[in-house]
C-alpha cells in the first residue's frame, strides 16, 4: 500500500514550537510526581560513617543482620527479585555470589548461594520437552537400534538434560557408522567439555562443604577443650545445638575468629527498660569492660536519663540455680564462660546489665 | 630331543585323540618355558603351524593350551620372527586345511566377541609387535587382514566388547608398539575422526596397569608428531589435562592457582592418588616435554599453571628416572622465553662435545 501524499518536511519554526511544547509537557508530568523528602544534611563527623555504609564506598560486605543502606537494599532487591530477573539470570547471580563468597572464604554463605541457584526452577521448557523426547527415542531405538535420525535426537536430548555421559555414548554409536560426521563430532566434544565443567563445579562444592564440616568440628573441639558448660551437656555436642534462637542472631552462631579463638553471639539484657542488645561477635579474649565501652560509646536512644555509661554499670548472669552472679568486668568473656557456675544456653551467652547502685538494681537483685 | 618333538607333532594334529593331544600340548607348554626349549621347537615349522591350527580346536582346553604355548613362543624375539615368516601352506600337517597366518588368526579371535582365547591372542599380538624390526611387518599384515586400526581401537575402547569374559587389556601394549610407526600415528591422529579421543579416558583406568600403560605409551608416541601439537592441545583433543591428572596428587591449591588450572585438575578431592607406576609417570612427563617443543605451546602449557602440578610432583617423587624427567620439564617451563631463545626446541643443534657431557651427567644422576 502506498502513502498518497508525502508529508512536507517540518519548518524551523514548527520544530521549535514542538520542542517547547514537549518541554512543557515534561515539566507538568514531573510536577505530578510525589515529592521526595529533603533529607537533613549529614553532620561532618558522621560523614565518614555514612560513606562507609554507602554501597559504592563500602569496604566490607555487610554482615547479615546489619542495618542496610536503602540504596543497598534497593540493589539487593533488584538482584534477587524473581520478578525482575529471568530465572537464568537469577541462577547465574546466585552462582556468582557463591563464587565470590568462596573466594573470600565464607564457605557457609557460598554453599547457601550455590544451593539457591540450583533450586531456582529454570522452568526451562526445553528440559521437559527433551526428557519426553528422550523416552520416545529410547523406545524407538529398542525396535531399530541403528536408526541414525533417532540416535542424533537422543544424543541431543541427553545433552540438554545434562546427561553428558549418555550423550557421548549415543555419539559413539552414530560415529561407528559415520566416522567423520562433523556435527556428531562437535556434539561429542561439547558434551565432554560440559561434563568437565559440571564435575569441576561438583568438586568445588564438595571442597566447600568439607571445609565447613572441618570448621564445625574444630569449633566443637575448642568449646570442649575450654571446659565451657553447655546446656544439655557436652556429650554428643553438635553445632546445631548451639544455634541462636533469636532472629537477630540467626547468622551469628559461635565461630572461630581471626586469632584462632572463639567468637560468640551475646545478649545483654537491660531489665530497667526491658530491652536487649544483640552483640553478634564478642571475641572471647575481649574483656567485658572493653565490650561495654564499645556498646556504650554513645548513650543509647532508650537511655532517657543518660545513665548508662560503661564504668557505671554492673553485669550479672544467672547460674544453674537461678541465682544472679556478679561479673568482674575486667575479666574476658572466656574467663566468665569457663566458670563452673556459667552455663551457655541456646548457644548464646546472656548477661544482665544494670546501673550500679541504682534503685532498679536493688529491686532486681532482691526479687530473684 | 628332535625325535621326541616329532612324536609330539603327531599327537597334536587336529584329528588326534583328545587325551594324547592334551598330554602332548602339556609337554610342549613345558618346553616353551625355557629358551633352549623354544629354540628346539621353532626348528619345526610344522609344529608351529599345528599350534596355530589348534587355536580353532572345538575343545576349549586344547585351544587354550595352544594359545598359551604361542604366547610364550612369541615372547622370544627369534621365535616371533619365525612365526611371522612362517610358510604355512608348505608346512601344514597332512589331512587338514592350512590355517591363516598368525596375524590374521589372532585378529580373528580378538574380533570375535564370543572367543574365550581373545586375551591370549592379544598377548601374542603384543609380543609380535614389540621387536623393533618386526612391527612394520605386522602392520603390513594388519592392513592386509582387512581390519583397520580404527576398528582395533574401537574394540579396545568399547565397554564390554567380548561377551565371554575377555578384557582385551593387552591391546593397549599392541597400540603402544604399533604407534612406534609413523603411519599408525598419523592414522590415530586423524583430525576428521574420533580416534585418539577414544583413548584419552584410559589414562586414569585403575583396573589394569597393562591397559593404562599401553594407552599412555601410545599417547606419548603420538606426541612425537610436532605437526599435530597444536591440534592435540586444542579443545578438539585437549590432551594436556590427560597427561597432568595422573601426575597430580591431593595437594590443595588456593583459589587463584585452581582457577588457572585445566578444568579436570581444579579442586581435586582428598583421596586423589598419583599414578603408581614410575614408568608410566616417566612416559607422561616425556609426552609433556615433547609438547613443549614449540614456543606458543610452551606458553600455553605454562599459562595452564602446569608448574604447580610438577612442583608438587617433584616433592613427592622418589624414582630417579621420573625425577630427572620432571626436572627437565620444569626447567623448560620456568625459563623465560628470552633465555630459551628458540621457537622450536627440536630444531636446536646440540654441539657434539656438549652432547657427550649431557649424556654423562644424566647417567651419573641415575646411578
Amino acid at each position: 500500500m502506498n502513502n498518497s501524499t508525502p508529508k512536507n518536511p517540518m519548518s524551523e519554526v514548527e520544530r521549535l514550537e514542538l520542542a517547547s511544547k514537549l518541554d512543557q509537557e515534561l515539566d507538568e508530568f514531573i510536577n505530578t510526581l510525589p515529592k521526595r523528602q529533603q533529607e537533613a544534611p549529614i553532620p561532618f563527623d558522621r560523614w565518614e560513617e555514612e560513606i562507609a555504609n554507602h554501597p559504592f564506598f563500602m569496604k566490607e560486605a555487610p554482615e547479615p543482620g546489619d542495618q542496610l543502606h536503602p540504596l543497598y537494599e534497593g540493589l539487593q532487591k533488584l538482584k534477587y527479585d524473581p520478578d525482575e530477573n529471568e530465572p537464568e539470570e537469577l541462577a547465574t547471580a546466585y552462582k556468582d555470589d557463591g563464587n565470590f563468597n568462596f573466594k573470600h572464604k565464607k564457605y557457609r554463605m557460598a554453599i547457601i548461594s550455590y544451593t539457591e541457584g540450583i533450586n531456582i526452577k529454570c522452568g526451562n521448557v526445553d528440559i521437559d520437552a527433551s526428557l519426553s523426547s528422550l523416552i520416545d527415542a529410547e523406545a524407538a531405538l529398542k525396535l531399530k537400534p541403528d536408526y541414525d535420525k533417532v540416535l542424533v535426537r537422543a544424543a541431543n536430548c541427553c545433552f540438554k538434560v545434562e546427561n553428558y555421559e549418555k550423550a557421548v555414548e549415543f555419539c559413539d554409536r552414530i560415529l561407528e557408522r559415520n566416522k567423520d560426521d562433523k556435527e556428531t563430532l562437535a556434539l561429542r566434544k561439547n558434551s565432554i567439555n560440559q561434563a568437565k565443567i559440571k564435575e569441576r563445579d561438583r568438586r568445588r562444592r564438595a571442597v566447600a562443604a568439607n571445609k565447613l564440616k572441618k570448621e564445625e568440628e574444630t569449633i566443637v573441639e575448642e568449646i570442649i577443650k575450654r571446659g565451657i558448660k553447655i546446656e544439655g551437656g557436652r556429650e554428643n555436642l553438635t553445632l546445631s545445638k548451639l544455634e541462636p534462637q533469636f532472629p537477630e542472631l540467626f547468622n551469628s552462631r559461635v565461630s572461630i575468629g581471626g586469632n584462632g579463638g572463639l567468637v560468640w553471639p551475646v545478649i545483654l539484657f537491660y531489665p530497667e527498660y526491658k530491652i536487649m542488645d544483640y552483640i553478634q561477635q564478642f571475641d572471647e579474649q575481649n574483656t567485658f569492660m572493653e565490650q561495654l565501652l564499645h556498646v556504650f560509646s554513645d548513650y543509647p536512644e532508650w537511655d532517657e536519663e543518660k545513665k548508662y555509661k560503661a564504668e557505671k554499670l554492673n553485669v550479672y548472669f544467672e547460674n544453674g540455680q537461678r541465682e544472679n552472679v556478679k561479673v568482674d568486668v575486667n575479666q574476658t568473656l572466656l574467663e566468665i564462660l569457663k566458670l563452673d557456675s556459667y552455663i551457655v544456653r541456646e548457644g548464646t551467652p546472656k548477661f544482665i546489665v544494670l546501673v550500679a547502685n541504682s534503685k532498679v538494681e536493688k529491686l532486681f537483685l532482691e526479687s530473684s | 630331543m628332535t625325535d621326541s618333538v616329532e612324536e609330539l607333532i603327531k599327537f597334536i594334529q587336529i584329528g588326534a585323540r583328545l587325551d594324547l593331544k592334551a598330554v602332548a600340548l602339556e609337554h610342549i607348554l613345558g618346553l616353551t618355558g625355557s629358551e633352549s626349549g623354544i629354540a628346539t621347537l621353532i626348528q619345526h615349522q610344522i609344529l608351529l603351524v599345528s599350534l596355530i591350527a589348534l587355536l580353532d580346536d572345538s575343545h576349549f582346553p586344547t585351544a587354550k593350551d595352544s594359545s598359551l604355548c604361542l604366547v610364550n613362543i612369541s615372547a622370544n624375539e627369534k621365535a616371533a620372527e619365525r612365526l611371522i615368516d612362517l610358510e604355512i601352506p608348505t608346512n601344514c600337517p597332512p589331512l587338514q586345511s592350512p590355517p591363516d597366518n598368525i596375524v590374521n588368526t589372532v585378529l580373528k579371535f580378538i574380533f570375535d566377541p564370543e572367543s574365550k582365547i581373545a586375551d591370549p591372542c592379544c598377548m601374542i599380538l603384543s609380543n609380535l609387535t614389540r621387536p623393533s624390526h618386526l612391527f612394520e611387518t605386522v602392520i603390513d599384515g594388519i592392513q592386509k587382514s582387512g581390519k583397520s586400526f580404527d576398528e582395533i581401537i574401537s574394540v579396545f575402547t568399547k565397554k564390554q566388547y567380548n561377551r565371554v569374559g575377555a578384557n582385551l587389556h593387552y591391546l593397549g601394549p599392541v597400540l603402544s608398539n604399533l604407534s612406534q610407526s609413523g603411519r599408525v600415528r598419523r592414522y590415530i591422529l586423524d583430525k576428521n575422526k574420533c580416534v585418539v579421543q577414544r583413548l584419552l579416558p584410559f589414562t586414569e583406568y585403575r583396573e589394569s596397569l597393562v591397559r593404562r600403560g599401553g594407552v599412555v605409551g601410545t599417547l606419548k608416541n603420538c606426541c612425537f608428531e610436532s605437526d599435530f601439537h597444536d591440534w592435540l592441545l586444542s579443545e578438539e583433543v585437549d590432551i594436556l589435562p590427560r597427561f597432568l591428572l595422573p601426575l597430580a596428587g591431593n595437594e590443595e591449591f588456593d583459589e587463584e592457582d585452581n582457577d588457572k588450572l585445566p578444568l579436570d585438575l581444579q579442586y581435586l578431592p582428598d583421596n586423589k592418588i598419583r599414578e603408581e607406576d614410575p614408568d608410566i609417570r616417566c612416559m607422561l612427563l616425556e609426552g609433556l616435554t615433547q609438547l613443549c617443543s614449540k614456543r606458543h605451546n610452551r606458553e600455553f602449557i605454562r599459562d595452564k599453571n602446569t608448574y604447580v602440578i610438577l612442583r608438587e610432583l617433584h616433592k613427592w617423587e622418589k624414582d630417579r628416572k621420573a625425577l630427572l624427567a620432571c626436572e627437565n620439564l620444569v626447567d623448560i617451563l620456568i625459563r623465560v622465553e628470552e633465555e630459551i631463545g628458540a621457537d622450536n626446541l627440536k630444531e636446536i643443534e646440540v654441539p657434539e662435545h656438549l652432547h657427550e657431557g649431557f649424556k654423562k651427567a644424566d647417567e651419573e644422576f641415575l646411578k
